[in-house]
């Protein structure tokens, strides 16, 4: 069950990387990259052409050989792995929550300055993990998000993103 | 309840916004203003510009804070600057690479009219450097080698499309040899290539050869006059080839913003660069202080901006 | 004799005890922030250096070299995520150890190995460092490829599970460093017209992804999964004489490459250690438990990443090329204050060249001494709640990668590595080659077109430089050396034993 998991994983896997090796390799070919200059040295598609090359084989090497031995393996050789898989799939919608709030604090990290969205982050972060405390989760998102911006901006001279509302941050 | 609590978060931002907006109608400078260097902490240029940020923030009466925007030959920082709000509180130090070379190599959001013009921060002479057990001995010398001995003679670049490459163009245009540029990563690496025989001659900055005294020695300053801090140097012009190709910086500030900020950040300028601590760095590198204010800064800007075009384009770099 | 009395004279008094002392700790510190590496350090010190004296300038310089190349390591260990690039290596057995509750005893095997490989170098750098700079002039852009060729066997000997798939994960690390500007032809590479993307993808922001931000997915997905209930312990532990006997020589042979990588301008901590790590699990007699939290993977990480920063020195004072923005800040330095480094240097100012050998000294103790003391803070952070923790390490792992070039989508790529190295850890592909790829691939394709100018187009001219010659052959060696062993025994008659089968196939 598990090694099916894991085989399928990894044919996904290279077969994403196969298709999109494939696809740039193609995209070496745009006229954009024929400059004459530096002939010697080569063009500037020249070594990655060379690492493609070796992606697609790889890649193409692996998925064959997993989707092969997907039908051949039935006793997985590593159980201890085999629970956390099981409860992986329970904790998805925690995944996708973590991505997605990590995505959004990206986005919000240059449009609404670090101090404010670091504090939001740091807010609702832990609940994904599903740590539930609300005085340590305010006490800790802010003096975190306080200290952090305080270290950099001050100490380190590192100017970080400022809010569209504050002069200061 | 986190519905009420956001509520009450908004309204405290929008009247703390009000407020921000009513501070903006004070006198410049209100705030800290930030200077953009886009290259990384520790370099020549960063360097020079926290040299020249402290005295004038004296002179502003305002905190100036050095940001580094490091990145694609300084273009990414310079993106920053033409982008940023035109009010004086975000300026960059603009060398002349991202200013006047990479618009010719590819297409990039900004251009010489993306920017008002505060000063002329600092423009030191670049010369064309051989090892100092080299057997060239003159600009002469090594022109009548490289005549006689076609495309022998390996000429290293810091990277593809700055100033000591277009140097080397310019070089070529005017003599019509044959050299053979070769590319590495900054001036640490084309100079272990000098040294260990790679290539036989690269153009670098003033301060180079003052640090380097003891293994390299200039064949050609590249500058119109006799350098201040170095008469005895022979220049390019003296031995018969007119170029000059200074590395040069200064402040500009994206495009529009309020005469007065401009007005008062070109003063502070100046006003740094006539302090001791800006003289004493720039004397201890043999670095010339070249104040320009910033309308005759911005002509300068345009004529290398023209003139690199055309070498560029002569040289089948420029698209 | 008398100079090195002199430069006694010359570090003997408060400012530059006090400068030293600071100094390695605020390295330690920047070190030990993801994301944030030296430079940071030096951005911090600039306006003090220039204008306090020169030695303490150098004392306070050199001591942010030490303690940042260090202090990565502390990160790598307690949290798997590497401070610096430098100490990628050491997280692949610090971390292991780490998670079996032995964080104390993994910082006390990284602590003693960094201060054996700095104290190391700074004799290497007594000894020999004009002899040392001569010889890596030898090292053109030819011998560079070659070395950078031979380092790649990195990728498979770091490969745990299956050698195909992280041959494919260096692979990509590799591809992913040409991204952006060309070096060479200075054309953009694979950007699709995104002006932002022209700035590359670099190692920092993909560092924090495929480590910190993988591990927060990682946790976040595992968090139905039984607990592995761990005491984790507190503090500091040096490993015995008895621990460290067998591994004597293994430091030796581990501080020996960092110095000789070291010496070489543009290549490198992150790259020394990780030759040194793949010779550990080729020849150590532990190599099959290396990678799962074996003392001899430390050991080897992070001798050779510290040292590093004394030889890094010789191609700096010895021949005036500084290796990265820290030894250019110090010559810098030094030359304001009218010192022209250069082979005379070690002749005309010897009092100053034995001031900074005993600074360098200083600043290992120190580092020691910090990293002792800080132990006890560092592994209490792994009692922390885990919400709390995963939560810290992503915030501060997400703003050094900010930090490094001030640009946004530096964000964006590290979240897109996280996702990325999520999947990767899922399925069963190593990162760590992607990291040794990214790191090796700028160095190898510019080596090789630079070698191909140099020499008109003609590859076959590479082979006619000795050095590159013999890296050349040593790579193929080692590649073959498996197969050897097999012929080795096939020819003695002996089938190979169960035992190193089983090896093999780790």
């Amino acid at each position: 069950m598990l090694v099916a998991a894991r085989a399928n994983g990894t044919t996904a896997v290279a077969t994403l990387a196969l298709g999109t090796a494939l696809f740039l390799f193609w995209h070496t070919f745009e006229p954009a990259y024929d400059t004459a200059f530096a002939a010697a040295g080569r063009g500037p598609v020249f070594y990655p052409r060379i690492l493609l090359g070796i992606i697609i084989v790889l890649a193409a090497t692996i998925a064959l050989k997993s989707l092969f031995q997907t039908s051949r393996v039935q006793i997985s050789r590593r159980p201890a792995d085999a629970a956390p898989d099981r409860a992986g799939w329970r904790a998805l919608p925690a995944l996708v929550a973590a991505i997605a709030l990590t995505a959004g604090y990206v986005m919000a990290f240059s449009a609404a300055g670090y101090l404010l969205s670091t504090v939001v982050y740091a807010l609702l972060l832990p609940l994904v993990f599903g740590y539930r405390n609300p005085l340590v989760i305010s006490a800790f998102a802010i003096s975190y998000a306080v200290a952090t911006w305080y270290l950099f901006e001050k100490v380190f001279l590192i100017i970080l993103p400022k809010s569209p509302w504050f002069a200061a941050f | 309840m986190t519905v009420t609590k956001l509520g009450a978060a908004a309204a405290a931002l929008a009247g703390l916004a009000a407020f921000g907006l009513a501070q903006m109608a004070q006198a410049f400078p209100e705030r800290p203003v930030t200077i953009v260097v886009p290259f990384s902490a520790g370099g020549g240029t960063d360097i020079t510009t926290r040299t020249l940020a402290a005295p004038m923030a004296e002179a502003l009466g305002s905190e100036v804070l050095v940001k580094n925007t490091a990145g694609a030959g300084g273009t990414i920082g310079t993106a920053e600057v033409a982008q940023a709000r035109p009010d004086g509180y975000t300026i960059g130090m603009m060398p002349v690479g991202p200013m006047t070379t990479q618009p010719h190599l590819r297409q990039l959001p900004y251009g010489p009219d993306s920017f008002d013009y505060i000063c002329m921060a600092y423009s030191a002479p670049s010369s064309i450097v051989v090892r100092s057990d080299s057997q060239f001995e003159s600009l002469e010398n090594m022109v009548d080698y490289a005549k006689a001995n076609p495309g022998k003679l390996n000429f290293g670049v810091q990277a593809i499309g700055s100033i000591p490459h277009v140097a080397g163009l310019g070089l070529v245009e005017a003599t019509g040899i044959q050299i053979e540029f070769i590319p590495f990563k900054g001036s640490a690496p084309t100079f272990k290539a000098m040294l260990d025989g790679s290539v036989d001659m690269f153009v670098a900055h003033i301060s180079f050869l003052t640090q380097n005294a003891d293994q390299v020695k200039s064949i050609a300053m590249l500058s119109e006059e006799p350098v201040s801090t170095a008469p005895e140097l022979p220049t390019a012009e003296q031995q018969g080839v007119a170029l000059d190709f200074p590395i040069w910086g200064g402040l500009v500030a994206p495009k529009g913003i309020p005469e007065d900020a401009r007005a008062k950040l070109e003063t502070a300028c100046q006003d740094g660069m006539l302090s001791d601590a800006f003289g004493e760095r720039m004397g201890s590198l043999r670095m010339p202080v070249t104040f320009l204010p910033g309308s005759e800064f911005e002509a300068f800007v345009r004529a290398e901006f023209a003139r690199n075009e055309t070498l560029l384009k002569n040289a089948g770099l420029s698209e | 004799m008398d100079a090195a009395l002199l430069g006694l004279d010359l570090i003997l008094n408060w400012q530059v005890l006090l400068a030293v002392t600071l100094g390695t700790a605020l390295g330690v510190a920047v070190g030990v922030l993801p994301g944030l590496g030296s430079v940071v350090g030096i951005t911090m010190v600039l306006p003090f250096t220039l204008t306090m004296g020169q030695i303490p300038a150098i004392a306070l310089l050199l001591g942010i070299y030490c303690g940042s190349v260090y202090g990565g390591s502390i990160t790598a260990i307690v949290i798997n995520t590497p401070g610096t690039p430098q100490a990628a290596a050491t997280a692949l057995d610090g971390y292991p150890m780490a998670a079996r509750g032995e964080a104390d005893l993994a910082l006390g095997w990284a602590t003693a190995a960094s201060l054996a490989g700095g104290l190391f170098s700074v004799m290497v750098l007594m000894l020999a460092a004009p002899q040392l700079a001569a010889f890596s002039l030898n090292f053109t852009s030819v011998e560079y490829f070659a070395l950078g060729v031979f380092a790649l066997i990195c990728i498979a000997q770091v490969s745990r599970g299956s050698l195909l798939k992280g041959l494919l994960s260096g692979a990509i690390g590799m591809f992913i460093a040409t991204i952006g500007v060309d070096q060479v032809t200075g054309d953009m590479r694979f950007t699709f017209g995104n002006f932002q993307l022209s700035a590359g993808i670099s190692l920092i922001p993909a560092i924090v992804g495929l480590f910190a931000l993988s591990e927060m997915f990682v946790r976040v997905s595992e968090r139905y999964a039984p607990a592995i209930q761990t005491d984790f312990r507190i503090g500091f532990k040096i490993p015995g004489w008895r621990e460290w006997r067998p591994r004597l020589l293994l430091l030796f042979k581990s501080c020996t490459i960092g110095s000789f990588i070291g010496a070489l301008p543009g290549t490198g901590a992150a790259t020394s250690a990780f030759i040194s790590y793949a010779e550990a699990k080729r020849s150590s007699p532990n190599r099959a438990r290396i990678g799962k939290g074996e003392p001899d993977g430390i050991v080897s990480a992070e001798s050779a990443n510290n040292a590093v920063t004394g030889s890094a020195l010789v191609p700096t004072l010895a021949l005036g090329i500084p290796g990265d923005p820290v030894t250019a800040v110090m010559l810098g330095t030094l030359v304001v204050q009218g010192i022209t480094p250069g082979p005379r240097l070690f002749t005309d100012q010897l009092d100053i060249v034995y001031a900074i050998f005993l600074i360098l000294i200083a600043a290992n103790l120190i580092m020691f001494a910090v990293g002792a003391l800080g132990a006890q803070a560092f592994t209490r952070i792994l009692r922390v709640p885990q919400g709390l923790l995963m939560t810290g390490v992503v915030v501060i792992a997400l703003l050094g990668a900010y930090g490094v070039r001030g640009n946004p989508l530096d964000l964006i790529i590290a979240l897109a590595a996280g996702v990325v190295g999520f999947v990767m850890r899922k399925t069963g592909f190593p990162i760590a080659p992607m990291v040794i790829g990214m790191v090796l691939s700028p160095m190898i394709e510019n080596a090789l077109r630079q070698s191909l100018l140099l020499t008109r187009g003609d590859f076959w001219a590479f082979f006619d430089r000795p050095i590159a010659l013999g890296l050349f052959v040593l790579t193929a060696f080692v590649l073959l050396w498996p197969l050897l062993g097999l012929a080795w025994r096939r020819l003695r008659g002996t089938a190979p034993d169960p035992k190193s089968q089983a090896r093999g196939e780790e």
